[in-house]
């Protein structure tokens, strides 16, 4: 029951507008994007309500895209359906950025229009919609920040560039003429850790999830198989007595639609047809003990009555043969500090691509390390000059200091793909299937 | 459309401004290439040109001035040519509504078409133009497209019927469209049979919407498989609103929907808990169990959801947890609630007022660790919040009060004004609920209201020092020094809250605080800056002139807290929170208003009873005719809609924070007339009728709700009670076993001897089987309200000797 549809760029300009029942009122969204943007301390939740109607909306890239209703509806399926959307227009043009939307316009209004009728969701997955959606899209590049980060991965045929499953599906013929059979697929874990002073874990789960896009012709069943020993809920895992140490357990975990589970608990095997375009074949949860990558231990002296020196010893645990990329920490200073110097002590000091400053506007020391090596140890110093004597109220101040980043290939709960077969048997048929692993930092935290 | 796109040229343009001649000579230009259109072999080039007139539509430029020309290019085979031109022409028909005649032609040809794309393409637009004047051209193709042989077509002409009736209810409704369509839910296209469903629920908005029954239902959850996620939630919506035949049926229907539970929509998983729940509405004891089966996707939804979702998911689970039954489920995993610290801000703030709700004396202090952590967070409403969330500990944790009141006093310390402020507020609270631990903060109150800014924190200093002066040595001098500087007191809130604290200081330390109490009473009644302080210092003067006893009555120590039972005025609306909850996976969960409060009303679905509505009602069927499902539960919204009224009426009161405890009523008047005992009447047949009986349950408010005593020994079948009841001249109306021997419930009434016109008495009992536990609820006219009191005591001494009853 959705009035109208519509996706406004992040100055609030309408990029796409659509009217499902004809009953908006001019200049809705310029209302709708004034409400957002003033909105108290700037932080307008996702659902909200004036003038009779409701307002559901989702920020991607940026973008603003929005449902209107004036019905009781379910907040959460009107958002899932926004998702859904998204996903749907990504997977058309590419990318989901502001210029793939304005250069694919009629491509979108033409998915908009067999996704939604009259405000009511009809096919909305991507493999569906090719029956009855004809344009073709514009091809937009993404805009290439990772570039350089990329180009000290050598490029042979074992590697591909992160961006390479960024097409539009329906452009999959035309890649340059070779017409390769591929699958990508990525088991994603995004780490929530919270430390103390003392190094101790206090608080850590993990979120993960295996996605992947399939550009296999012919669209053949795949069968997934992960570990054996994988135990969902933690009660099941006191019943089952722990036996197997190094048992991998998942809280809970759930499973894209398409995915049948009736080898599930015998052999832990899921099979399925994939869909087109990009999806989570199962988001997963874990909050039992696992190893956590980096550890923090912070330490905070009061080296003169108006400086404080922090010292923070940074240990890369993960096997020597990983690293940890894009590595940044971030520690917030008190409002009395007027500067600040940071550095890496002793020998970490001359490690490539590393970088510390102080960032007076944000009262935050920065430390930024491009490669941190498994196994290493690293030291990183900041001096905080403060205009007024120590208290200890400012010490309470620093911190807490918050960590991102990304470890190529490894992931830490143990949760592996044993294989992934394609049940296509043509001698012709060689596919190609991509595998990544990649860590992330969600919330990595460290307090003081 | 047409309105807001053309509304939306005014922005555009004058961003645009000085190229706004050069645009209209585009259009000019526009027209001439559209001219040429048919004369064009390229069909790429054909397309773009039509494209940029969708463009310039889409950034709000008005191209209606080429409508003739495009419908004139409408003739194409190329179907992306024309699904561009039927954009368009849904676009501008309502500002072009002559001209848009001119086009029925070809779509109504195209709805004949050999594509069924076509078909369902020129249907839908053709529907789509919202026009009257062609409402009597679209019949045809729309009865002829319901039973084509796409489903794609016949999908869309459902929802064309939809477009029509907006346009001409008549229509629909006497060309038997309802029938039809009712017909259509055995289609074998699921998406044929979910349009269906959506059709008929907003045709029948106002008398239910889709029609629930059996064949229904059971028809919609034997395809369950074939639907999309979308079509899935729609059927789940219609199975909350179902009433199992049967036990085994509810658990049928429940096993069926259990792997929804596993999937990635959170729409269909808060979808399905809510049909879990109505399902089960008449096992209470089953609740619990759902809960916990829901927790593990509500967290997954939670802590791995996009932050929109979890917003949506964490303001549910606040719904479910304020009720009795989820009570304690989630509190292992509270470690999954503290904050990360990139979330945003409103997913941070729900998660924080979450928090004391899964909080037990085991985690409170892990809790209240993190808690405090966020106090000092940069985001200042964090702050407030894990301030007041703390409070919530001390106030409802009495193991761990003490530690949390001296915590948040810790907090006072604090070099920060509004952290300072915050935690006098929510002091004054915890003080309010447990006066003994006023101990701890009274030594410091002096202290912080020489500092204190805020003057809601200054208010609430100065209530505790009202309400414990006595226990404060230096309590006339600290108020002493704030009489004086009346005039520089900006805030009138403070100076209320100060003629209170001096009234009932005065009281207490009458020699010390009169001549300060003359002193202020003259300030504030000279005090023309706000009427309120004016009428209230006059009302103290005149009080305290004409009788000092009644004025002491009014101000003394404890009248703002008796009354109140462990918990605020404001805590207490659990009828609303009911309300609410009845309105489970909608908006109304996450605006915490009952829907009617947003919706407009002709977009209400009109419901018997909201699905999760009755969940404490049971209802026992032994006599027929009696309490049918869907009568006694509105009987239950009825009495549920009444204490919210009488909740918020004591709220009104509160508000003002005027510490009058109602003036002592003559509270013997009513007694002594009343006669010393009831007398009950022998039983006359056909005196009370089912109807009359629910009658006046419904149009009564309860006299009595509580527990009434406990069995020892428990009877064994309805009729036992019935049995000792009818020697009592208490007489069932209706009586049944509760599902899964939970226990019995009756429904009594008794008539007093010679009063047949006022004074009945109708009463609910209820036995509990596992515990021996006997609750009644009874009601009276509201004149006989002091006689209940009897009735009861005739059902107790008549049952006591059979059931060994003890109070």
């Amino acid at each position: 029951m959705i009035s109208q549809f519509f996706i406004l760029s992040p100055r609030g300009d309408t990029i796409i507008h659509k009217d499902f029942r004809g009953d908006g009122f001019p200049n809705m969204q310029e209302e709708f994007f004034r409400k957002v943007k003033f909105w108290e301390r700037n932080d307008a939740p996702p659902v909200i309500q004036f003038d009779g109607f409701t307002y559901i909306y989702i920020r991607r890239s940026s973008l603003l895209m929005v449902c209107t209703t004036r019905f009781n509806v379910s907040p959460a399926s009107t958002l899932e359906f926004l998702n859904r959307m998204a996903k749907v227009f990504k997977d058309y043009c590419g990318i989901l950025t502001e210029e793939s939307i304005r250069k694919n316009f009629v491509l979108i209004y033409e998915l908009i229009e067999e996704m939604c009728d009259y405000g009511y969701p009809q096919v909305t997955s991507t493999e569906m919609l090719k029956n009855c959606v004809h344009n073709e899209a514009v091809l937009v590049q993404a805009p290439s920040l990772s570039s350089s980060l990329m180009s000290n991965v050598t490029q042979n045929t074992k590697t591909k560039s992160s961006s390479a499953s960024n097409v539009p599906i329906t452009m999959k013929n035309a890649r340059g003429g070779n017409n390769k059979n591929e699958i990508y697929v990525d088991i994603i874990e995004r780490l929530t850790v919270l430390f103390n002073a003392n190094g101790f874990v206090v608080n850590s789960s993990i979120d993960g999830s295996i996605n992947m896009k399939s550009f296999l012709s012919g669209n053949p069943e795949l069968r997934l198989a992960l570990n054996e020993d994988l135990i969902i809920g933690k009660d099941n895992a006191l019943s089952a007595g722990r036996g197997g140490a190094g048992a991998v357990v998942l809280d809970d975990c759930i499973f894209h639609e398409c995915v049948h589970l009736d080898e599930f608990e015998s052999a832990r095997t899921l099979h399925f047809l994939p869909p087109d375009g990009e999806f989570a074949v199962l988001s997963y949860r874990v909050t039992t003990d696992f190893r956590v990558p980096f550890k923090l231990y912070p330490t905070i002296e009061e080296s003169s009555p108006y400086r404080l020196e922090v010292t923070i010893v940074l240990r890369a645990e993960i096997p020597d043969g990983n690293y940890g990329s894009n590595v940044v920490l971030r520690l917030p200073v008190p409002r009395a500090a007027v500067s600040a110097t940071a550095e890496f002590a002793g020998g970490s000091a001359d490690m490539p691509g590393a970088h510390a400053e102080f960032n007076a506007a944000e009262k935050k020391v920065v430390w930024t390390i491009r490669k941190l090596v498994g196994g290493s140890e690293i030291v990183l110093k900041a001096k905080i000059n403060v205009d007024s004597p120590v208290t200890a109220m400012m010490k309470k101040e620093v911190g807490p200091i918050s960590m991102s980043f990304e470890i190529p290939m490894y992931n830490v709960s143990n949760l592996q793909v044993r294989y992934l077969r394609i049940s296509e048997t043509h001698k012709s048929y060689n596919p190609y299937r991509w595998v990544r692993y990649i860590t992330q930092s969600s919330s990595y935290v460290c307090r003081f | 459309m047409s309105g807001a796109m053309s509304d939306m040229t005014i922005g555009q343009a004058a961003a645009t401004g000085y190229f706004v001649d050069q645009k209209k000579g585009e259009v000019n230009e526009l027209k001439q290439l559209l001219k040429n259109l048919n004369i064009e072999k390229d069909i790429r080039r054909k397309r773009d040109v039509v494209k940029k007139v969708i463009a310039y539509m889409t950034l709000g430029i008005d191209v209606s001035r080429l409508f003739t020309d495009m419908i004139m290019a409408i003739e194409t085979r190329d179907i992306v040519l024309k699904k561009m031109i039927y954009l368009y022409l849904c676009n501008y028909a309502k500002a072009e509504p002559e001209m848009a005649i001119m086009c029925i032609n070809s779509l109504r040809r195209d709805c004949e078409n050999d594509d069924p794309l076509v078909r369902g393409l020129a249907l839908r637009s053709l529907c789509g133009l919202q026009l009257e004047s062609i409402l009597e051209y679209v019949d045809r193709p729309l009865q002829k497209c319901l039973t084509d042989v796409s489903g794609y077509v016949r999908k869309t002409a459902v929802l064309g019927v939809l477009k029509i009736y907006q346009l001409s209810p008549a229509l629909v409704e006497t060309n038997g469209y309802v029938e039809q369509l009712y017909r259509m839910l055995q289609d074998p296209d699921a998406n044929v049979v979910i349009n269906v469903v959506h059709v008929v629920n907003e045709l029948k908005l106002q008398e239910g919407g889709f029609e629930i029954t059996q064949s229904n239902i059971m028809m919609l959850l034997n395809r369950i498989g074939e639907f999309t996620e979308w079509g899935l939630n729609t059927v789940l919506d219609l199975v909350a609103r179902y009433r199992p035949a049967s036990e085994d049926e509810m658990f049928a229907i429940m096993n069926l929907l259990d792997p929804v539970m596993r999937t990635a929509n959170s729409g269909s998983v808060l979808a399905t808990l809510k049909c879990f729940l109505s399902l089960s509405a008449q096992m209470p004891e089953m609740h619990a169990q759902i809960i916990a089966r829901a927790k593990p996707p509500l967290l997954t939804q939670i802590t791995g959801g996009q932050s929109e979702v979890q917003y949506v998911t964490l303001k549910h689970l606040h719904s479910i947890l304020h009720q009795p039954f989820a009570k304690g489920i989630f509190d292992d995993e509270f470690r999954q609630f503290f904050v990360r610290y990139n979330e945003v801000p409103h997913v941070k703030h729900l998660k924080v007022d979450l928090l004391p709700l899964i909080a037990n004396a085991v985690n409170a202090r892990d809790i209240s660790m993190e808690l405090t952590e966020y106090v000092t967070d940069v985001d200042s409403e964090l702050s407030r919040r894990a301030i007041i969330a703390l409070g919530e500990l001390a106030i409802h944790l009495p193991p761990v009060s003490e530690e949390m009141t001296r915590l948040i006093l810790s907090l006072m310390d604090v070099d920060n004004a509004y952290i300072r402020a915050q935690s006098a507020i929510v002091l004054k609270d915890v003080v309010r609920i447990h006066p003994q631990l006023s101990e701890l903060v009274l030594p410091y109150v002096g202290k912080y209201l020489k500092r204190m800014e805020d003057s809601d924190a200054k208010a609430g200093l100065l209530w505790m020092l009202g309400e414990f002066g006595s226990t404060v040595l230096e309590a006339p001098y600290i108020v002493e020094q704030l009489v004086d500087n009346y005039d520089d007191e900006s805030s009138n809130e403070v100076k209320l809250q100060l003629l209170n604290a001096t009234m009932k200081l005065f009281f207490q330390r009458p020699p010390e605080v009169q001549a300060m109490l003359g002193r202020l009473l003259r300030k504030a009644v000279n005090d023309t800056s706000n009427q309120d302080l004016h009428d209230r210092a006059l009302l103290c003067y005149r009080l305290l002139a004409s009788n000092i006893r009644t004025a002491e009555s009014v101000f003394a120590v404890g009248a703002a807290t008796r009354g109140i039972e462990g918990d605020f005025a404001e805590k207490k609306e659990v009828s609303l929170k009911k309300k609410i909850f009845g309105e489970f996976n909608t908006l109304a969960v996450t605006f915490g208003m009952p829907s009617e409060q947003f919706v407009e009303e002709k977009y209400q679905l009109k419901l018997d009873r909201a699905p999760l509505s009755d969940f404490d009602v049971v209802v026992s069927n032994a006599h027929a005719g009696f309490a049918a499902p869907s009568s006694s539960s509105a009987a239950t919204a009825e009495t549920a809609a009444a204490p919210s009224a009488a909740a918020t009426a004591v709220g009104s009161v509160n508000l003002l924070d005027w510490d009058d405890a109602p003036a002592p009523t003559p509270a013997a008047a009513a007694p002594v007339a009343a006669p010393p005992s009831l007398v009950l009447q022998e039983f006359v047949a056909d005196f009370m009728t089912p109807p009359l009986f629910q009658q006046h349950w419904m149009a009564w408010a309860d006299g009595f709700a509580g527990r009434l005593c406990q069995f020892q020994r428990l009877p064994s079948a309805a009729a036992d009670v019935e049995a000792v009841l009818r020697g009592a001249k208490v007489f069932v109306m209706a009586s049944g076993a509760l599902p899964n021997n939970a226990g019995f419930k009756f429904f009594v009434y008794g008539v007093e001897h010679g009063n047949a016109t006022t004074g009945l008495f109708l009463g609910q009992l209820l036995i509990a089987s596992a515990t021996g536990e006997v609750t009644a609820t009874v009601k009276s006219d509201a004149a006989q309200q002091h006689k209940v009191r009897f009735f009861l005591d005739a059902m107790v001494t008549a049952l006591a000797p059979s059931f060994h009853a003890v109070p």
